[in-house]
């Protein structure tokens, strides 16, 4: 179909883009690429009264180096951020975008566009939240930041009021120790994750320091496996231990089915993508036979 | 065959039968210079948006208009009232059983009732695109909900809904094929194997969704119809009877159609809208499909539910096979929906010598969209029947699979074949094709590796389908009497310029083949003139004047073999010229490099010559002709197939199933056909292909899915999942060469082998790999979810 008809406006500076905001909050649609909202767009479960396109936003398009951490775009793509700083130091960067859709979608899609999207089968979201992001958002009154644990609300929902804008996302530089991976079981037609999972862990001498383990694709929204994280605290980093550890996967988690992939695959698929996220973040170069070659 | 001297042999140079001549058309559609249905913009053409039915069984109590009509840029708001019967009659289909009760009337829109999601409504003419699909929202339509049926074996039950009032059950017909008492051979043999299989609904999904475009000219009263289609002739037979057309008044053209294989065939619902609101309205009218209306409007194929029982002895020898099949028809009855249920059985016994079948066939209405061919048409279903079949009866009577087979081939022998339910086989030999298949594998190593994995707890398995297909429609009487409306012969016209150039008219319309590359092979081997100087047209009812189009692989064998006989024709004309003209017999013209003199005096010894364009020239003027000779050089070649083709060929396939997760990996796919002989073996190669892509996808992935209640659950490619470049394993293919002693080339057909022969080879693969795990059965499509199911259950 063609989209509803709506005004289109394309500011050069974020301020201008507040304004809109300000003015029509709840009129407008902000637009990051629009790999996601086109589609939406045109089978109209969309209809804004105002596409805002932020495409001209150059200042949202730089990954900077922080010292202590990184400080991401909104509007860089997924292909600048496989080739940025954060993919190199971060394996879970890397995988993440890697494995995002194609090469056509990876050069307009944006990491913030994603995050904001917030696709419960996305793969930036879980990401953000294993990386325990940070999140900047904007409105005319000022800055605030919300942290990943607070952002994913609902399905398609975040904590970004309609009359703000998400203008970086903040994580931590990796630290010695510091291991991560993720791990996609994509739809074959779609190409989302049927499940997926992000991991990061800090191991210090062989022991399990910190962990936070992510699911996408498997409930309303990224969510976090706390029971995989539990079993991982304190623990020396075993193939046993990690293998027990994605045992837990499912606990806590309300989980989604469909014709395609009914709950109770679901549930498993979240065990198997958390124990190979696991065992690929401890030992990144040990090809998996079943893990699936990155497209493009 | 036409009995004429065909003058000397034709030189190497100009032998482009059987090389690998690269595609002519590829240069314009690789570098987006073609031209699709979709590119042609007419001065004050109008757009049409069709407002469809959300409810899959539905009484409509009201419909209003007036919203939409205000809206801005509309011209034109319409429902099935607004057309009488004579404006638009309910849509021809090209194949009724005689056993059938008639066919449901189907009209352009739903006239007060609807019967499938999707069903076209109302339809909104608006001056542009965007403004029809605003307006098409504001048509407000009331329904009062119906009970619903989706399967075609519930819809066979004593208490189902019914899908059609006027029937009083939902099966359509019962076919019935073969003769004998299976029971009576089935008491005396030492073995009864039964198997149900389900061939799952699959969609065409071509690149290229349905466009149509229909420009009514009132001064002339005559319509001009542009679409995407595979046969131009029969779309304009139809629309004349269903519009009330004098048909020499309609014009129907395809310029480039991005994929059909089988679902841009018949006539649909919106061909007719915009055909009748085009002559209404005096303009041309145009209808773009999304991708959502693709899944839900066109035509898919298969959705058979089968029950197989073979009767064998204990060497293993099958002496009858008995099937019982619930073909869902869908709503309607499309195109040639309703035959190819009904012939897939006529292949029923696959490659073996089955003394005696007894096959029941059920067309069965439910509340889906219809069905239609779809690469293979029946075909693909017969082959997985029979070949998952014998697989099970191996393993049942402990006899190794690939033996079973050869202890019940037809063997070479035997052809012409007639097998049990009719059908006429060709040639074949089915033991060879398969041999070579085995060794290019490498089987016995292959089983040796597989049997090592498994005590590491892999789960591997291997798996062969041997099919044999029908291809190049033939035998014009069967055909009428089993309600076929179409000839099966081709005629082409072969035409030279004064300047020498040559025109190839052919009844067959290309959506993806090569025919333009193909067809001008054969003409120029056959004229001996370089390929440059022929050119092929295709697919406009006004430059050619007739055609069956392009389906069941005939091309080749149908048009390909008019065409070589008119292009002999006029070889041979051009050859009594030049005898004519160098005072000799033409027995003694020879004919090379294009020029043509008297045998044993060449250009060389200072011989008189003609070259083919001063022929040409001379058959212009018309003043130095022998006598009685009529100008120009212009000949009709016809060829009416005696018999079908019989293609073969078998495949195997190496699989690997994650335990973690139940998906299928393939790690080898071989693919042995045997199409005879190749016009061009670049173009097989792609269609085999492309076949074994949208076989693999039916065999893993595709599976258009209805709920219980009757909606649609794979409207877009986020649901409906073909193969993509990196799922598909790479393919090995190689071929057998059996010529068909039935056409001009000793063609048999190849564009629906690749499809046939992936889903029996990585089924048995699936359920070699499966079988140890303790698993009896699983149906395609062999997605993860239901693989990972299967072994789940069996481990409990």
């Amino acid at each position: 179909m063609i989209p509803a008809g709506f005004a289109y406006a394309a500011p050069s500076t974020t301020e201008a883009v507040l304004a809109l905001l300000a003015e029509r909050p709840d009129e407008i649609k902000l637009m990051a690429g629009g790999q996601s909202l086109i589609p939406l767009l045109r089978l109209r479960l969309a209809c804004p009264d105002i596409l805002v396109d932020l495409r001209h936003l150059a200042e949202l398009r730089a990954v900077d180096d922080l010292g202590h951490a990184f400080r991401v775009g909104a509007m860089v793509t997924h292909r600048d951020v496989i080739d940025s700083e954060a993919a190199r130091a971060w394996q879970i960067v890397h995988d993440g975008g890697a494995d995002l859709a194609d090469p056509l979608v990876r050069n307009r899609g944006t990491f913030g566009g994603s995050i904001a999207h917030a696709d419960p089968a996305g793969d930036w979201p879980p990401i953000a939240l294993a990386l325990n992001a940070t999140m900047h958002v904007r409105s005319l009154h000022g800055t605030r930041t919300v942290a990943a644990d607070e952002f994913f609300t609902d399905l398609f929902t975040t904590a970004i009021d309609e009359s703000e804008l998400l203008t970086h996302i903040e994580f931590a530089k990796s630290a010695a120790g510091d291991r991560s991976a993720y791990v996609k079981i994509p739809h074959p037609a779609s190409g989302y994750a049927v499940a997926g999972a992000g991991v990061v862990l800090s191991v210090v001498d062989g022991v399990c320091r910190g962990a936070r383990i992510v699911l996408t694709g498997v409930a309303s929204g990224p969510v976090r496996a706390r029971a995989v994280e539990d079993a991982l605290l304190g623990q020396e980093i075993t193939a046993g231990v990690l293998a027990r550890a994605a045992g837990w996967a499912a606990e806590g988690i309300g989980f989604i089915g469909d014709s395609y992939a009914p709950e109770e695959y679901r549930r498993n698929l979240a065990g198997v993508a958390v124990r190979r996220a696991l065992q690929r973040a401890v030992s990144p170069n040990v090809p998996d036979h079943h893990q699936r070659e990155h497209r493009g | 065959m036409t009995a004429l001297h065909p003058g000397a042999e034709t030189t190497l140079r100009h032998q482009y039968v059987g090389r690998s001549v690269k595609r002519r058309e590829d240069r314009r559609f690789l570098t987006g210079t073609g031209r699709f249905t979709e590119d042609i913009v007419l001065t004050g053409m109008l757009h049409a948006a069709v407002v469809r039915s959300p409810f899959p069984h539905a009484t409509i109590t009201g419909i209003d208009t007036s919203h939409a009509l205000a809206a801005p840029g509309v011209v034109a708001v319409y429902t099935a009232a607004d057309f009488s019967e004579e404006e638009a009659g309910p849509i021809v289909t090209d194949w009724v059983l005689p056993i059938m009760d008639g066919i449901p009337d189907r009209y352009m829109m739903a006239r007060d009732r609807v019967h499938y999601v999707g069903e076209p409504v109302a339809v909104v003419i608006a001056e542009t695109r965007a403004l029809a699909d605003d307006a098409a929202l504001l048509v407000d339509v009331d329904y009062e909900g119906l009970p619903v049926v989706v399967d075609a074996e519930q819809a066979v039950q004593d208490d189902a809904p019914l899908v059609h009032d006027r029937y009083l059950q939902n099966t359509s017909y019962v076919w019935h094929l073969g003769t004998g008492d299976f029971d009576e051979v089935a008491a005396g043999a030492e073995h009864v194997f039964q198997i149900r299989l389900i061939n799952q609904r699959v969609h065409a999904s071509s690149l290229e969704a349905r466009v149509s475009l229909a420009d009514y000219s009132p001064g002339t009263d005559s319509l001009t119809f542009y679409l995407g289609t595979q046969n131009v002739h029969v779309v304009r037979r139809n629309l004349a009877l269903i519009l009330n057309m004098p048909e020499h008044h309609i014009r129907v053209v395809t310029p480039a159609v991005g994929g059909g294989f089988g679902s841009k065939l018949c006539v649909y619902p919106e061909d007719v809208i915009v055909c009748a609101a085009s002559r209404r309205l005096r303009r041309p009218v145009r209808w773009v499909e999304t991708r959502s209306e693709h899944f839900t409007g066109t035509s898919g194929g298969r959705d058979h539910i089968e029950y197989v029982t073979l009767a064998a002895d204990a060497t293993g020898k099958i002496h009858a096979i008995r099937v019982t099949t619930y073909a869902n028809l869908g709503a309607y009855v499309s195109g040639m929906g309703a035959g190819i249920p009904s012939v897939s059985g006529m292949m029923f016994p696959g490659c073996y010598d089955i003394g005696m079948a007894d096959v029941n066939i059920h067309g069965v209405f439910t509340n889906t969209s219809t069905t239609e061919t779809y690469r293979g048409a029946g075909r693909p279903e017969a082959a997985y029947l029979i070949e998952r079949a014998i697989d099970e009866l191996a393993v049942e009577l402990g006899i190794d699979r690939i033996e079973l087979r050869r202890r019940n081939f037809i063997r070479p022998d035997q052809f012409p074949y007639e097998n049990a339910c009719g059908m006429t086989y060709d040639s074949g030999d089915y033991e060879a094709c398969m041999d070579k298949a085995l060794q290019l594998v490498g089987w016995d190593e292959r089983l040796r590796e597989i049997a090592e994995l498994r005590t590491q707890g892999r789960i591997v398995g291997i798996g062969i389908g041997v099919y044999v297909e029908f291809c190049g429609f033939a035998e014009g009487p069967l055909l009428e009497l089993i309600g076929f409306d179409r000839n099966s012969w081709e005629q082409s016209v072969v035409s030279v310029s004064r300047l020498g150039k040559v025109t190839v008219q052919v009844g067959i319309d290309a959506a993806g083949q090569g025919h333009e590359t193909s067809i001008a092979q054969i003409v120029a081997s056959e004229l001996g003139l370089d390929i440059d100087d022929v050119e092929v047209t295709q697919g406009d009812t006004d430059t050619v004047h007739f055609g069956t189009g392009t389906f069941n692989s005939r091309s080749m064998s149908s048009a390909g073999s008019a065409a070589k006989i008119a292009a002999r024709k006029v070889r041979c004309k051009a050859t009594e010229i030049a005898a004519h003209l160098l005072e000799a017999d033409s027995g003694d013209v020879v004919f090379e490099d294009g020029i043509f003199h008297v045998r044993g005096v060449p250009p060389a010894a200072g011989g008189l010559t003609y070259t083919f364009e001063e022929i040409s020239r001379i058959a212009f003027r018309g003043n130095d002709l022998p006598a009685g000779m009529e100008p120009s050089l212009k000949e009709l070649g016809t060829f009416d197939p005696p018999k079908f083709t019989a293609p073969f060929g078998a495949h195997v396939a190496l699989v690997e199933i994650d335990p973690d997760t139940g998906e299928v990996s393939i790690l080898r796919y071989v693919a042995v056909d045997d199409c005879g002989n190749m016009i061009n073996p670049q173009l097989v190669a792609g269609q085999v292909h492309g076949g074994v892509a949208q076989g693999i996808g039916q065999s893993l992935y595709e599976n258009l899915i209805w709920d219980d209640e009757g909606q649609p659950a794979t409207t877009s490619f986020m649901h409906y999942a073909v193969p993509k470049a990196h799922q598909m394993p790479v393919l090995e293919i190689d071929h057998t060469i059996t010529p068909s002693p039935i056409n001009e080339l000793g063609v048999k057909g190849i564009g629906e082998s690749g499809a046939i022969g992936p889903p029996p080879a990585i089924a048995n693969a699936v359920m070699d790999a499966l079988r140890p795990m303790g698993v009896r059965h699983v149906d395609m499509p062999f997605t993860p979810a239901k693989v990972w199911a299967a072994l789940q259950d069996a481990a409990r």
